[in-house]
């Protein structure tokens, strides 16, 4: 073989493995797009499959093969939930009580299990004995408490109350707080707490005036939960109030009339249901700015 | 300004035992550096000084008054933290107005106040901004501004200026000494910065594991260190330790001979050394020469550090290490320092306990 060929041979095989290379750098670096698009279809096609009902008339819903595509579109669902009929109530009272309920439930929990975390986080009260008994609180699924809170509710008179739902929420999601806020009030700089001991400030001004502020990112994250927690609850909503006193959970099952499933009715409830929600994490999320706590540091 | 009088101070952290037993007295505008390495105790006899830990055992006296049940507040302090503690969510002038308004003082005092102590910090144009608007040395004086604007009677420092870099650490620490030297306070400083300590204190405090092992003004604890870890602990490059035996002891003084056979006598008090014991002199770097001296010990230049007018050279003697410091300027030749001479009065002598049995210095330079 002449050199000019061996040279020939070997360009074309460095073109060969540079146009390789480019390939398998390009599937390199595509592939975790592919795996998180999968990922968000699996887990949001739902939500547009209920988008889509929610506008749908009652008899698009179940067309074969179905359209995946929104087409003849209707806000008939949405003023059937909004305005109610003559056999279901219209959504902005359940709407109101999920609010109400929620928003107390969470306030009471978030301000007794951010206090809670403070002293078992900085203080070691109790040791690690006392924060692991609060956590127990959350071992048993709310069914299993159903039958002996039921009866504790109907001695107190709380039964199909706001004031009870409120006590129960709150006392459930008070563990949530104070595991989630007992991590922030650790790895919060206590020198900040010492530093206002110093300049003056008695515990109680040192947590309220320098520690909380400090602590904000931990709380709004706290409170996304434990409304969220509160708002989608079912069981106990379900089993200690739901006549006089029903929350959206509660209203859902009850369009699921006996003569027709009301898809459309149920998908429209459930668009209403999830808005304040959202709208509240997002709220909260300009909260979540990180970093807050150690710009006055280092 | 404020005496402060510690007796006997213990505390411990479950079985550790951290401070052990600690008398100590700072008197009215004195400026004291505790130094030491890593967990010798200075940080925790800090924070007792200050409050913010309670002594198991032992007397704080402030001006008089036993304060160990005081919160730190009412003893009167004011501290700068190792990592500032400036409250984030706060503007430097809440940051600096926060005790004045945790003892109810007047909206338009505290501006005042806030505004002066800016001034003298020259941070008055940074008032406005949050904490992590500002760099590490503007911290720092804000750090420095929210104590002094309370006046307070004892001014602590938990090394202030460890993350600041070389260059800022100076500047700080030349602004801490004028700022003594202005309010004439009295001041307690931790640092394990013996460069700060020498250039800070009044007086040094050498702690190791929990007990203080010397005290004294800079230049009295780098002359005549008690022991070893204080010899070796001031200075740098640190001091040279070298193997040595006594060969002869006389009256006042003793014959040592070093691993090279060479040959030296030290004055030294009659009756702390006996024939063949092994002792350890220090030689500190600024004490070799590459001729003269008593003696001379054998020398293996490695390397040779050039910092413009003074050069280190770093090497070994009979596989001992040494760094010698060389006050000419230019590259040395590895033959013409193939010997350092030692002037033998200049030598610490310590025993195998570690104890000083003569000091380099003593009553030279003074």
């Amino acid at each position: 073989m002449t050199s000019q060929k061996i040279k020939k041979n070997r360009s074309r095989r460095i073109v060969r493995s540079s146009r390789w290379r480019r390939l398998k750098n390009r599937f390199v670096s595509s592939w975790p797009w592919v795996v998180i698009s999968g990922f968000l279809i699996f887990a949001l096609f739902p939500v547009y499959w209920i988008v889509l009902v929610a506008f749908r008339p009652r008899g698009d819903i179940f067309q074969y093969p179905a359209a995946l595509l929104p087409t003849n579109l209707t806000l008939d669902n949405i003023r059937f939930v909004w305005f109610g009929s003559p056999t279901n109530e219209p959504v902005i009272g359940f709407l109101g009580n999920s609010l109400l309920i929620s928003v107390v439930a969470s306030v009471i929990a978030l301000s007794f299990g951010v206090c809670c975390a403070y002293a078992l986080g900085r203080f070691r009260i109790g040791g690690s004995f006392l924060s692991m008994w609060i956590l127990s609180q959350r071992f048993l699924p709310p069914i299993a408490l159903v039958v002996p809170l039921f009866l504790m509710f109907r001695q107190l008179g709380l039964l199909d109350t706001h004031l009870g739902l409120i006590l129960i929420y709150s006392v459930f999601t008070i563990p949530i707080v104070v595991w989630l806020m007992m991590g922030y009030v650790q790895s919060a700089p206590r020198e900040l707490e010492e530093a206002a001991y110093v300049d003056g400030a008695g515990y109680w001004t040192a947590f309220v005036r320098i520690a909380l502020p400090v602590l904000k990112p931990g709380l709004s994250v706290a409170a996304v939960f434990t409304f969220i927690f509160i708002w989608n609850e079912y069981v106990l909503a379900f089993q200690l109030a739901g006549n006089k006193v029903a929350t959206i959970t509660v209203y859902l099952p009850r369009l699921r009339s006996a003569i027709a499933e009301l898809y459309g009715e149920i998908a429209a409830a459930s668009l209403l249901s999830v808005l304040p929600a959202i709208v509240f994490a997002g709220v909260m999320q300009r909260f979540l700015v990180r970093g807050l706590a150690f710009g006055g540091l280092k | 300004m404020s005496v402060l009088t510690l007796k006997n101070i213990a505390k411990s952290f479950g079985a550790t035992e951290v401070i052990k037993g600690i008398d100590l007295r700072i008197d009215e505008g004195e400026f004291v550096v505790f130094v030491g390495p890593s967990g010798c105790g200075k940080s925790t006899l800090l924070r007792l000084i200050s409050g913010l830990e309670q002594a198991d055992a032992g007397e704080i006296i402030l001006d008089s008054e036993i304060v160990n049940d005081h919160t730190p507040f009412e003893r009167g302090i004011a501290m700068v933290f190792q990592s500032y503690a400036l409250y984030p969510h706060m503007t430097v002038a809440e940051n600096m107005g926060f005790p004045l308004k945790m003892v109810k003082e007047k909206p338009h005092a505290i501006a005042e106040k806030v505004n002066a102590a800016a001034k003298t910090l020259q941070i008055d144009q940074l008032l406005d901004r949050r904490p992590d608007q500002l760099s590490g040395g503007q911290k720092q004086r804000v750090a420095m501004g929210r104590t002094i604007v309370r006046d307070p009677t004892l001014f602590l420092f938990d090394e202030p200026l460890s993350n600041l870099d070389a260059d800022l650490r100076i500047e700080m620490r030349v602004e801490i000494e004028k700022l003594h030297k202005r309010l004439k306070a009295t001041m307690i400083y931790v640092t394990h910065d013996q460069v700060e300590a020498m250039t800070l204190a009044d007086r040094i405090v050498v702690l190791r594991d929990g007990v203080i092992e010397q005290i004294g003004a800079p230049l009295d604890l780098y002359d005549n260190p008690v022991n070893k870890f204080v010899a070796s602990f001031l200075g740098s490059p640190k001091i040279n330790f070298l193997s040595a035996r006594v060969v002869d002891v006389g009256e006042g003084a003793a014959t040592l001979s070093l691993r090279n056979g060479a040959r030296f006598v030290v004055p030294m008090p009659t009756g702390d050394v006996k024939k063949d014991d092994a002792l350890t002199i220090g030689v500190r770097p600024e004490d070799f020469a590459i001729s003269g001296g008593d003696f001379s010990i054998p020398f293996d230049l490695e390397l040779q550090e050039q910092l413009g007018p003074v050069s280190y050279l770093h090497g070994s003697s009979n596989g001992e290490k040494i760094v010698a410091e060389h006050r000419v300027r230019g590259k040395i030749l590895k033959e013409t320092a193939s010997t350092l001479g030692v002037n033998s009065a200049r030598i610490h002598v310590f025993d195998t306990s570690g104890r000083s049995v003569r000091h380099g210095r003593k009553g030279q330079e003074t």
